[in-house]
């Protein structure tokens, strides 16, 4: 090869990445007409696939009953790897989305990041612990649900020994198992409760497996705090806690009752206090006495509890409704 | 192995002008890119949406304002790394699959050291920094060089394998020992503020680590054509026993190979720790390893063809999830359209052949 065509193939090379820069560079110009503001608009980026009937399927279909709630305009981006969150959040702030919810407690940095440089959108960082003037934090109080769960898991164990598996031990997960564990134990002071962290917020298969190996230690009623979890349940036929939706038609002999979280009165309130300009920057939770946290339909295997237990579980959601009994909030690490 | 192999695509023999042949090249990715899109639309149609719409959306989320412009020229920095490190081997007849897990192991010691010199100033801890990147994604790189040369195992197999040793030794490493204090993900702590880049945009995310990227392809390219090493090389990549007749070390090209191409490798670990996470975590990378093969291939293992294709699969990517958003068609496509990428590049070899027979006949 002479240097007279590589000098040639050069040029040709200019052009073509020229030409790509040109194009790169006219793009801005085009797609600023295509966004316009107008009314608020509200996103919500998720960690898992929107259809995993737990935490990401909660966390949409609050979304849309704020869209239904308020007619508003409402899009999601489910699947985000925390490597992607901050490029996605970014790219809702600069898109003239008013308010973004960060929907996963590992998305508390990219979300303080984005913040800082849009002062005027407003963030709910989901599960987060830091807060700034223009994010918000917001929680699954679920470990209020968790230590009824917990009291009808030790009355219907027959082993006395009870599992529970869960993604990773964030503060809001900490909390659950802690209270399911005291639920527990106001039941059975002698229960013996397992945990089983998976590493990550989505992986079936290891959740399964993790599961599979609590059965075969002896657990009989397990807490299904990740995606999988059911599936062992049914496999080995022992009961089993749903979380976040009602998961009965996952295992209609298994699932006993699910923790239900109903998100929409939160993302509602949230979007229509960003309407009427009196959004603050505030810990939002709405757990038993604002109705998001409920429990399921027993779908008739209310049988495999002891009577008093039922009763006793029933009077105790009465009490936290009412404010008589508060459920102890433990965040300490496990192991 | 011929069509795979790009630096040995075959120019017929007729075709002297290597200007000429350069145009070919460049005109069949473009075709593949553009098939590729073709049948992408076809896929959109299936799935009840307007083409137009979202690939209007796509566009738009990848180049449509400062921001989105900004997020896919800093997506593309990773991959114009990982093109590039694929690039050099398969210049030097090697496959270095193994870019991913050289990305990680580089990504990590960088973050560890930049986290145990937090008080050097900037102009000192960056290239520290950079420096550890490098010669440990080039060690990590060089182990499957070593294997190869030294036990004939298959680069193909061994740099496969020796990712997923790297990465969960690292998610060991974010679980335990570097792990941050409050110890709830695995990542380690964030880095200081003298270890970053400055930003190149104001209020984006794009960061002077983009120069750094086109000062490695311009250098990779004069190190290609306009050195003896890299003369070499090439010639080492086409002929290996040509190569050792003319009486060169073809065992230490083969090697220095290796080594420059997981030193590239690690740049790009470096530049997702320094310059997007700004801290080690555990699913750094979602596959640059892996598609920065396909830009090689695209770009024709030529450091500006791999500058332009890393463009393009960043603008596919970024624009991705704003498509998705808006328009309802699944961000997967996108990945779809990606593999088609490779088809079309690959399959190109058949059609050649469909037209030599036909010319033949």
């Amino acid at each position: 090869m002479t240097d007279k065509t590589l000098m040639m193939s050069n040029r040709g090379r200019l052009r073509l990445l020229a030409t790509l820069a040109l194009g790169a560079v006219s793009m801005p110009l085009l797609g600023g007409l295509a966004f316009g503001a107008e009314g608020l608009k509200v996103a919500m980026i998720l960690p898992g696939p929107i259809s995993d009937n737990d935490w990401n399927a909660g966390g949409y279909a609050g979304l849309q009953a704020a869209a239904t709630n308020l007619g508003i305009d409402v899009a999601y981006s489910e699947n985000v790897a925390d490597a992607d969150a901050e490029r996605v959040l970014r790219d809702y702030a600069s898109r003239g989305y008013g308010l973004i919810f960060a929907h996963s407690f590992s998305y508390g940095d990219a979300t303080l990041a984005v913040a800082e440089d849009f002062p005027d959108v407003k963030f709910m960082a989901g599960t987060a612990q830091h807060m700034a003037d223009n994010v918000g934090t917001y929680d699954n109080p679920d470990y209020q649900g968790a230590y009824l769960t917990g009291m009808l898991s030790a009355g219907a164990s027959k082993s006395g020994v009870i599992g529970w598996v869960g993604g990773n031990p964030a503060p809001n997960m900490l909390a659950n198992y802690h209270a399911w564990a005291d639920g527990a134990k106001e039941v059975n002071p002698e229960a013996k409760v397992m945990i089983s962290w998976l590493g990550s917020w989505f992986d079936p298969p290891k959740a399964k497996e993790a599961a599979i190996a609590q059965v075969e230690q002896g657990a009989d009623v397990l807490s299904a705090q990740s995606v999988g979890v059911i599936d062992a349940a049914v496999d080995k036929k022992v009961l089993v806690i749903g979380a976040v939706s009602d998961q009965n038609h996952l295992g209609p002999d298994a699932v006993l009752t699910s923790v239900l979280w109903d998100l929409g009165p939160l993302v509602t309130d949230a979007a229509k206090s960003v309407i009427e300009d009196r959004w603050e920057s505030k810990a939002w939770s709405y757990g038993i006495k604002e109705g998001s946290i409920k429990l399921a339909d027993f779908h008739g295997l209310e049988g495999q509890v002891k009577p008093e237990v039922l009763a006793a579980v029933q009077a105790k959601f009465e009490a936290i409704k009412s404010g008589a009994f508060e459920v102890p909030h433990d965040t300490s690490m496990v192991e | 192995m011929s069509t795979f192999d790009a630096p040995g695509v075959p120019v017929p023999a007729v075709v002297v002008d290597a200007n000429a042949a350069r145009r070919t090249e460049i005109i069949s990715s473009l075709i593949a890119v553009g098939l590729a899109l073709a049948v992408g639309a076809v896929l959109i149609l299936a799935w009840g949406a307007n083409p137009l719409i979202a690939y209007g959306a796509l566009v738009d989320g990848a180049f449509g304002s400062w921001n989105s412009l900004a997020e896919t020229l800093l997506r593309s920095i990773p991959l114009t790394f990982t093109g590039l490190a694929i690039a050099i081997a398969f210049r030097a007849g090697a496959f270095n699959l193994g870019a991913e897990g050289q990305l990680f192991l580089a990504a990590t010691a960088s973050a560890v050291v930049g986290l145990m010199l937090p008080d050097l100033p900037g102009v000192l801890l960056i290239p520290t920094m950079i420096i550890t990147a490098m010669v440990v994604g080039a060690l990590w790189s060089l182990l499957a060089g070593v294997l190869k040369l030294r036990f004939g195992a298959n680069e193909l197999i061994t740099t496969i394998m020796l990712n997923y040793i790297a990465i969960f030794l690292v998610s060991y490493l974010l679980r335990g020992p570097i792990q941050e204090a409050a110890g709830f993900l695995p990542q380690t702590e964030r880095l200081a503020a003298n270890a970053r880049f400055p930003a190149l945009i104001e209020g984006t995310r794009l960061h002077a680590g983009v120069l750094i990227a086109l000062l490695a392809v311009g250098l990779t390219h004069f190190a290609l054509w306009h050195t003896t090493w890299g003369f070499r090389l090439r010639v080492v990549g086409l002929n290996a026993r040509a190569a050792l007749n003319a009486g060169f070390n073809v065992t230490a090209i083969t090697l220095s190979a290796f080594l420059l191409s997981g030193a590239l490798a690690g740049m790009a670990g470096y530049m997702e720790v320094v310059g997007v996470q700004r801290r080690m975590i555990e699913n750094l990378s979602p596959g640059f390893g892996y598609t920065g093969i396909i830009v090689a291939l695209l770009g024709r293992t030529n450091p500006f063809g791999v500058l332009a294709a890393a463009i393009l699969f960043a603008g596919l990517q970024v624009g991705g999830s704003t498509m998705q958003a808006a328009s309802g068609v699944p961000s997967t496509l996108t990945t779809i359209v990606q593999a088609l990428v490779v088809l079309f590049v690959i399959g190109r070899g058949a059609f050649d052949q469909l037209f030599a027979q036909r010319k033949g006949s």
